[in-house]
């Protein structure tokens, strides 16, 4: 698999999902689409070299969350921190009020949520996820556990079970 | 604990409704071929330095920024007797304004400055009417088509960097080559507001110039009917022989004076 066809036919395949992981990082599908152009358009310019050497689709992932996380650096860098954000109680009860998992990862900080996207989502080991996020190992893991706690609370009684480990 | 994080968020995405994927794949072909012809500048470019320190390149050198003999005599933005000192984005802007046609509305301005390879991007929002869509400009030196490409002026070949044809709704035109020695290329995406028109355009002395025009909507309005720039206004702007990688200095100051702090993020805001 080395031609050009063969980079169009990967591409279809992959574009989904990978636009998918971008929009979960990032909540904007017009960004999300953005970033997977880019992610592909950089792997035609190597296509042959890395389906000889590289596992394509895992090529890709590091690409598209790379490009996802320096976006987010560069924007970061222009915005106001604060140190925690509010968390708003959800009613348990009531169906139309219940935030969804994607709304919740929506509201925890971007580092936070790209954490449990790269270990949960993308399968990311603990050292891949540090490494593309530029942090320690330590704080991958216990974010990572931190914010499952958090998005547990966010969820409500009924979401304990499903994201229980 | 992977396996029910990622089913939720699979169902979830679903009963959202994810927005079609498009041309995403035909799009990047077209984005993927354009790096490797930005590449292919590049490394034109490291040669022609190397040729400048050894003391080869002769009077190449002075072509960067030089002004077209056979340029329109409608220029506005040149003052011969001064010396050119080297471009900015805020300056590119000021000459861009400079050339729009009547009736502009511009905003969203922002700029990449030269960051040693040779290359510099200034955009803006444009709206004329009720087309409205971000210009994107990209200058640096280099031959953006090789000589085959331009005599006959319509021969497209693959080995070209940007061969001709059609790869979904993105149709890439044969290189036009007028009489003035501007050759330029326009590629269009039917589909896609994301780089909907794309005009490349090579002037005589090696300095060449690419526009971008994204009509992507805001939210939830229509997509335009149509072009803020079209390709054959972008090549008319191109025209103009003050463009360079080293610019008039009082553009360059005139620049510096309209946009004292000009952001370096391009794309949609």
């Amino acid at each position: 698999m080395k031609t050009k066809d063969d980079f169009v036919e990967y591409a279809r395949v992959a574009a989904p999902q990978l636009r998918r992981t971008a929009y979960l990082l990032c909540r904007d599908w017009d960004l999300a689409q953005d970033f997977t152009q880019t992610t592909l358009a950089k792997m035609y310019v190597h296509w042959e070299r890395i389906v000889q050497r590289d596992n394509p689709h895992a090529y890709a992932k590091k690409v598209l969350l790379r490009a996802v996380v320096d976006h987010q650096r560069l924007r970061s860098s222009s915005e106001t921190v604060v140190a925690e954000l509010p968390e708003t109680a959800v009613p348990g009860a009531d169906t139309d009020l219940r935030i969804t998992l994607i709304d919740a990862l929506a509201r925890i900080p971007y580092r936070d949520r790209a954490i449990v996207i790269l270990r949960y989502w993308e399968d990311q080991s603990v050292e891949a996820t540090a490494d593309l996020l530029g942090v320690p190992a330590g704080t991958v893991k216990s974010q990572a556990a931190r914010t499952l706690t958090r998005l547990r609370t966010m969820l409500g009684v009924d979401a304990l079970a499903a994201l229980s480990e | 604990m992977g396996d029910t994080f990622r089913t939720r968020l699979v169902d979830e995405l679903a009963a959202a409704g994810e927005p079609p994927i498009g041309d995403l794949v035909e799009a990047s072909i077209v984005r993927g071929r354009r790096l490797v012809f930005r590449r292919r500048l590049r490394a034109g470019a490291a040669v022609l330095s190397v040729a400048v320190v050894l003391g080869l390149a002769g009077a190449g050198v002075s072509l960067v920024g030089s002004r077209s003999p056979a340029g329109p005599a409608a220029a506005v933005s040149t003052s011969p007797a001064a010396e050119l000192v080297k471009a900015t984005p805020a300056g590119l802007l000021e000459l861009l304004l400079r050339l729009l046609p009547p009736g502009s509305k511009t905003s969203t301005f922002a700029g990449i400055p030269d960051n040693g390879d040779g290359i510099i991007a200034a955009q803006l929002y444009l709206q004329r009417d009720t087309w409205a869509g971000l210009v994107r400009l990209t200058i640096g030196h280099g031959e953006l088509f090789d000589p085959a490409a331009k005599e006959p002026p319509a021969n497209c070949r693959e080995s070209s960097p940007r061969p001709c044809g059609q790869v979904g709704a993105i149709k890439v035109n044969p290189p036009v080559a007028r009489p003035d020695g501007i050759t330029y290329q326009v590629t269009t995406n039917a589909n896609g507001c994301l780089q909907s028109a794309s005009v490349a355009v090579q002037k005589p002395g090696g300095i060449y110039l690419l526009f971008d025009i994204d009509i992507c909507p805001t939210r939830n309005q229509a997509p335009p009917a149509g072009l803020p720039l079209t390709p054959a206004e972008a090549v008319t702007i191109a025209s103009d022989p003050g463009w360079g990688l080293r610019l008039d200095p009082a553009l360059v100051a005139a620049g510096a004076e309209r946009f004292p702090n000009l952001s370096e993020k391009l794309g949609r805001r």
